[in-house]
């Protein structure tokens, strides 16, 4: 029976890991361990190698006995056009929990390295009549069905996965700004600009999946963290809201998880009555929102303090 | 030897910074065998040494997981900044992960130094045990690991211990076709076998892609028996061969950290299947609906067909200026 | 008509054709011709510079940012485009109409138009975030894309419009090759290598009659699809002010007439620094391009009107906003006045047969085409100006054009107009044969005396 868990049939093939990863990653993933280190264990039992112990002596010591880290998790470019087999990601937002504490953002920002313009999840505040209650509506790529930014791209740079996420590629985008264009969310933005946090990200392998280091004269977005997918864990804004304002999860599975709790989301949608963003347009966004109704905090109208920014609605 | 970077897990590993590395766990360890307890409690000032005054402390968080006899240890490293707890993941020295004591490996019964991690870019490492050494150190019923580091230029040297004592879980199963009924058993290791632990949270989960599904009743104890049980959803989605993972969860236990144990069971329902999606106009260039290929194919050949009979004409031209 | 062409004995035709090839034979600058290309020169090349900065600095240099990303290269791109139609009104559709009055008029509308097609080409490329990686249009083209529908259908009628100069100038570059004295080595070079061995032969002047026939007939709707796909670039999103069906025909519209009015522009000038064109250039001309312009204006009113008049009824939520900005809001000036000189103004003043003598027509041309290039930036950039309007910084939600971006845009203008002042410097801007064919010389006349020249 505990067989049944851990029999891993180790491999050090990527592919292998590839999928082993999400398999058991994906089953513990927010206890103490993702365990999807496990698989980049290799397993070539009895082969000796040296090693620098503790205390400064070189020993021989079985290869198994030594831990890896994790390796990158991000696919490179050709892969990562294909998405993770199986999958179709979806993203909840409960509207009644946002309070405007912007840490969701914070942790975009600072994990995928962007400056300071180049936002991929805003947070909106919504008041859209004098007569309606006023609310913050985070919003990140909603990483439609049927994108209208794919449709015009013009080299494929950016593209619609099977799991549902939409990539850019920044080494094949040239820049024409048309899928901004065409984009009815206003999500893209575009390195304008030698990017600033090069040095940050001095040497890190570009993928698509992980979405740096930025390029001069590309298109970027937000990209569910799909590096955080392929080992099971959820995308950073997820983890990094304290309300637990967001849900990550597979659709074909019908569970979606805010990191403290997961849950089924057809129950989901019937219960708390989830909508999409401007379906009039027929796009089909893989981002759901939960109406703002019995609401965590009440609305404090916070004064956005980046600098130079201000609301005009 | 195998590289241990956990810095930034997507770089690539620079040699200057391994050599870095090399010197500092030199230092440290000689550090370490001359005066074992300076490192023992970093937060205490007044045992430092000269060499640790000006840097900065922080707090180290262990936590140990046994997933079906899998063990990892966590290690989350943190401060106080303003009040504010935030994460420290730029510390540049690795941390060592010691079985029982701090001493070299023993390759007889797994004890003594087994591995070191850079943090990575969340201020975590992880690390994970192997197999072959779960079943090397099988005959230990309680583990003391020792995560140390030390002679960072920027953070006092920290050492930090949990001691987990051996627990599993494994789930039974009972009921009909239509409705089926797990129970988790939760037993620790006491003298000499596994017996029953009451009393204790156990939670009854369902593996997700990112975490899991409880069911059963919510916050239920165990039993004398160390027993919990509850009803599946039988009309949950699960692999693509029509099984799902159900197993019993611990959590964050003082004596046995957490636990889990479970085991897959082919009750789901299959799982939706991602459409083909076929030619569209999001799909990729060669993936292109068919009537737009061919209709800009025949407009294409048509008037760049004609272009090329007018440069013929040109060329008809030409030779009829060569000509008398 | 044809009596009439046919009564012109074949001593007056000669006569005639000799005068024609002494006027039109292309002359050297005079002052007033080096100053004016000292000066698109310096602009031209400050434009080279400007770009080789943004080359280095990337976009950063523009005033464009996230909210703005489009800003006056796409307008100007869409300004070219636009103008570059008039190739095909003035030498197709009036061809084959078979309009008698517009054989001098065809050279200048096709060199107006290749010059045109050629800076859209490049000013596309300038606005390119990444200019190095234009062959992944190629290697990864995705027929989906507008783009690429663009790409291609722009390049097929840059090809057909440089076809269309070519195929009536081999006459004219022969005769140059054979006539003009004292010209540099290269000069003659060039018109050899470029008249491919032109002997002014019948069978030479069948296949060039029959290409010119076949190009006119093909070149009409590879014209309409470079303004129609280049609305599409727009009218494929969602956006207020581009999300419209009206789109394509409200463009080819409003292209006819910025390209009739550069026609005007350029017979004006032709005639101010070279008064021997005159006579081929003549008030009659003006006369006629006047009603052709108040005709192509009053299309292009009810377009706009249909453009605008329609969604100002329903003011749907982010269309509303779009008009108020236009027609009360910021750009209400600059909407107003293009609105007012370009298309209403010049309709009253060209409805009168006064307004149509050559100097108001000039002054109306010259608004029409600034109104159009202003147009342009009114159907680009307030589509982009408020959507939601949060958590992005001031400066970013008006753009204003930097200095560097007028001096690139404005060194592609310059640009055209060099390739179009160096055109008329070295070959015939009007094209002998088809002006006699016009005047009744016949075509064996034309075929045996043409080529003589007027060495006296």
């Amino acid at each position: 029976m505990e067989e049944e868990l851990n029999k891993p049939g180790i491999k050090t093939n990527r592919k292998d890991f590839l999928k082993k990863g999400l398999f058991a990653g994906s089953v513990l993933a927010t206890g103490a361990v993702g365990i999807s280190s496990l698989t980049s264990c290799s397993n070539n039992s009895g082969k000796k190698i040296k090693v620098l112990t503790a205390d400064g002596k070189l020993v021989e010591v079985d290869s198994n006995v030594i831990i890896e880290a994790h390796p990158c998790c991000a696919a490179p470019a050709k892969e990562s056009r294909k998405g993770i087999p199986g999958k179709k990601f979806v993203m909840v937002i409960d509207l009644s929990r946002c309070k405007h504490a912007l840490k969701c953002q914070d942790a975009c920002q600072r994990y995928h390295h962007l400056s300071g313009m180049n936002v991929w999840l805003k947070v909106f505040k919504m008041h859209d009549a004098e007569t309606m209650a006023p609310y913050w509506m985070p919003k990140p790529c909603l990483h439609c069905d049927k994108p209208p930014c794919v449709k015009v791209c013009p080299v494929s740079a950016t593209y619609k996965r099977d799991d549902g996420i939409v990539l850019v590629d920044n080494d094949r985008c040239i820049g024409c700004r048309f899928c901004m264009a065409a984009c009815p969310y206003s999500t893209r933005s575009f390195n304008w600009e030698e990017p600033q946090y090069l040095s940050e990200t001095k040497g890190a392998v570009y993928s698509p999946e992980l979405g740096f280091p930025q390029k001069k004269g590309t298109v970027e977005k937000c990209d569910f963290c799909p590096d955080m997918l392929r080992q099971g864990k959820l995308p950073h804004c997820v983890t990094a809201c304290p309300n637990g304002v967001f849900y990550m999860g597979d659709l074909n599975e019908d569970s979606v998880s805010n990191g403290a709790e997961t849950v089924r989301f057809s129950q989901l949608m019937k219960d708390k009555g989830g909508y999409r963003l401007n379906e009039i347009l027929g796009t089909e966004p893989s981002v759901y929102y939960l109406p703002p109704v019995n609401r965590l905090f009440p609305f404090k109208d916070v004064e956005i303090t980046k600098e130079n920014t201000e609301e005009t609605k | 030897m195998k590289a241990m970077k956990n810095d930034l897990p997507y770089h690539k590993s620079g040699i200057g910074y391994r050599r870095i590395f090399f010197i500092s766990i030199v230092i440290g360890a000689l550090l370490l065998i001359n005066n074992f307890t300076i490192a023992q409690d970093a937060k205490d000032s007044s045992s430092l040494s000269a060499g640790q005054m000006g840097k900065l402390s922080f707090t180290m968080n262990l936590s140990s997981l046994v997933s079906n006899g899998a063990r990892s240890v966590k290690v989350q490293v943190s401060r106080k900044e303003n009040k504010k707890t935030v994460i420290v993941n730029d510390v540049r020295s690795p941390f060592n992960l010691y079985l029982n004591e701090v001493k070299a490996y023993d390759a007889s019964d797994g004890t003594g130094w087994i591995g070191k991690l850079n943090l990575n870019y969340e201020g975590e490492a992880v690390f994970v045990i192997p197999d072959d050494f779960n079943k090397l150190t099988a005959g230990l019923h309680e583990y003391t690991f020792i995560v140390k580091m030390d002679s960072d230029p920027k953070y006092e040297d920290a050492e930090e211990t949990i001691t987990i004592a051996d627990a599993k879980i494994s789930i039974v199963f009972s009921g009909e076709d239509s409705v089926k009924s797990a129970t988790a058993i939760l037993t620790a290791w006491k003298d000499s076998a596994y017996i029953p632990v009451p009393e204790k949270e156990l939670k009854l989960c369902i593996k997700r892609t990112f975490n899991f599904l409880l069911f059963g009743e919510a916050g239920a104890l165990t039993d004398s028996t160390g027993q919990v049980s509850g009803d599946l959803p039988m009309d949950l989605p699960g692999n693509t061969d029509g099984t799902i993972i159900i197993f019993g969860r611990l959590e964050d236990d003082e004596t046995y950290g957490t636990v889990e144990g479970g085991i897959s069971v082919p009750w789901a329902i299959l799982p939706k299947k991602n459409p083909v999606t076929g030619r569209t106009l999001w799909s990729s260039g060669d993936n292109a609906p068919l009537v737009l290929v061919i209709s800009s194919v025949v407009i294409i050949a048509i008037i760049w067909g004609t272009i090329f009979y007018l440069v013929s004409l040109l060329i008809r031209i030409k030779r009829l200026g060569k000509s008398p | 008509m044809e009596e009439n062409k046919k009564a012109i004995n074949e001593t007056e035709a000669v006569a005639m054709l000799h005068q024609f090839n002494e006027d039109l034979l292309p002359k050297k600058f005079g002052k007033i011709g080096k100053a004016w290309v000292a000066l698109l020169c310096a602009v031209f090349l400050l434009g080279v510079y400007c770009y080789i900065i943004q080359l280095r600095r990337g976009l950063v240099i523009t005033g464009m940012r996230d909210f703005v990303f489009w800003g006056i290269y796409i307008s100007n791109f869409v300004f070219f485009v636009a103008i570059s139609l008039v190739g095909s009104l003035v030498t197709a559709i009036l061809y084959l109409l078979k309009v008698s009055w517009r054989a001098p008029l065809t050279r200048l509308s096709e060199i107006i138009a290749v010059a045109a097609i050629i800076f859209a080409g490049l000013i596309i490329i300038v606005d390119m975030g990444r200019p190095d990686r234009v062959v992944n249009m190629v290697l990864h083209g995705r027929i989906q894309s507008p783009i690429i529908w663009d790409v291609m259908v722009v390049s097929t009628y840059m090809v057909l419009s440089i076809l269309l100069l070519y195929f009536p100038l081999l006459p004219g570059i022969s005769f140059c090759r054979d006539h003009l004295k004292g010209i540099p080595k290269w000069q003659k070079r060039m018109y050899t290598i470029l008249s491919l061995g032109w002997k002014n032969k019948p069978e030479q002047y069948k296949l060039v009659k029959k290409a010119i026939t076949i190009l006119s007939v093909m070149i009409i709707p590879v014209a309409l699809c470079i303004h129609t796909v280049t609305s599409w670039l727009f009218a494929s999103t969602y956006r207020p002010g581009w999300d419209s069906t009206n789109f394509g025909a409200y463009f080819v519209s409003g292209a006819f007439l910025v390209g009739s009015g550069g026609v005007v522009a350029g017979m004006y000038l032709l005639r101010r620094f070279n008064p021997s064109y005159e006579k081929y250039l003549t008030n009659t001309h003006f006369d006629r391009m006047g009603k052709l312009l108040v005709l192509l204006a009053v299309v292009y009113a009810y377009f706009s009107i249909n453009e605008y008049l329609i969604p100002a009824y329903k003011m749907k939520g982010e269309e509303a906003h779009h008009l108020h900005e236009l027609f009360t809001g910021y750009y209400a000036p600059m909407f107003w006045s293009v609105q007012f000189f370009g298309m209403i103004l010049p309709i009253i003043v060209l409805l009168f047969k006064r307004g149509r003598r050559p100097f108001p027509m000039f002054i109306m041309a010259v608004l029409v085409i600034v109104c159009a290039w202003f147009k342009r930036y009114l159907i680009v950039i307030p589509s982009m100006s408020f959507l939601p309007v949060q958590e992005i910084p001031e400066a970013w939600k008006h753009y204003s054009p930097t200095l560097m971006e007028w001096a690139i845009t404005g060194g592609s203008l310059a640009g055209a107009l060099l390739v179009i002042t160096f055109f008329i410097r070295y070959f015939p801007i009007i094209s002998v044969w088809e002006v006699a064919e016009e005047k009744g010389v016949s075509t064996d006349i034309i075929y045996k005396h043409l080529h003589e020249g007027n060495e006296k």
